[in-house]
């Protein structure tokens, strides 16, 4: 088992709350909480189209970034593992995490000294473009994603670095 | 004396043009990052929604908006394998789920 997801209906019906807390290879309690509004069917079931309108997570993210051979391997101690390397040559490559979905890749290319970007793909489709940005004095990092081909507003984090 | 003139300058220039590029110096993202919440600005798309949908065998399908996955589950406890995933990855991707009647609404299916 990689995840429990827990919904629940509100009072009336109108909003379904998802508690997903996943396994974590370093034993985190890391609880992912996704609120959505009723798009579609009745007010007593969970049966119908739901749409997301907030989303937190009860941990903060962590990872750290190894350099060998002009390589980045991206390890979690969340998931015990390095999810994704990053070569600026973009080639694709397949995720390294385990349970990856298959026909996963990514690849990387420069954009400037101190940024990056690395798209997933499903198949030859890009379906996650993130931009990496390591700030002059080199203790923070912002990652930036967006839905390629979407009109969605990116998703900024913040990362500090950690001594 | 310009043949070797002529070179050096082509070898300054490729040094040059070397430095100059916008290769991105990678020793800079080594080390461990921890993000800051209070910073962070998460979107969630609205294509991203759950659909969950009751066929006729009795099981409910949930799909994940721009997610190529599909669970068929049936709400009794059980574990179910994901379709179209290779059986190898069945016992990372079961579904364990329980109806839920922890809020004040019941769940009907």
């Amino acid at each position: 088992m990689i995840a429990t997801t827990r919904w629940t209906l509100s009072e009336g019906g109108s909003h379904l709350r998802q508690d997903t807390t996943p396994v974590r290879a370093n034993g985190e309690n890391d609880i992912n909480i996704i609120e959505y509004v009723r798009v579609s069917g009745t007010s007593t079931s969970l049966l119908g189209v739901w749409k997301p309108i907030s989303t937190r997570s009860g941990a903060a993210d962590l990872f750290t970034m190894m350099l060998k051979d002009g390589e980045l391997s991206v390890f979690y101690p969340k998931y015990g593992a390095v999810v994704y390397t990053v070569r600026l040559d973009r080639k694709h490559y397949p995720l390294t995490r385990p349970n990856a979905l298959p026909g996963v890749t990514t690849a990387a290319e420069s954009i400037d000294v101190r940024s990056l970007r690395h798209t997933t793909f499903q198949g030859d489709k890009p379906s996650l473009e993130t931009s990496m940005s390591v700030s002059p004095d080199g203790n923070t990092m912002t990652v930036t994603t967006r839905t390629p081909d979407s009109s969605d507003e990116p998703s900024v984090f913040v990362y500090e670095r950690q001594r | 004396m310009r043949d070797a003139l002529t070179r050096t300058t082509v070898g300054i220039l490729l040094l040059t043009c070397s430095i100059s590029a916008a290769d991105t110096d990678l020793r800079a993202f080594v080390g461990t990052w921890r993000e800051n919440q209070s910073k962070s600005r998460p979107f969630i798309s609205g294509a991203l929604t759950y659909t969950f949908t009751a066929e006729p065998n009795g099981f409910v399908t949930i799909v994940r908006g721009n997610v190529p996955l599909r669970d068929t589950v049936r709400f009794d406890g059980k574990d179910y394998p994901t379709p179209g995933v290779a059986a190898e990855r069945f016992r990372g991707l079961e579904s364990t789920i329980s109806s839920t009647n922890q809020s004040s609404s019941e769940t009907v299916l």
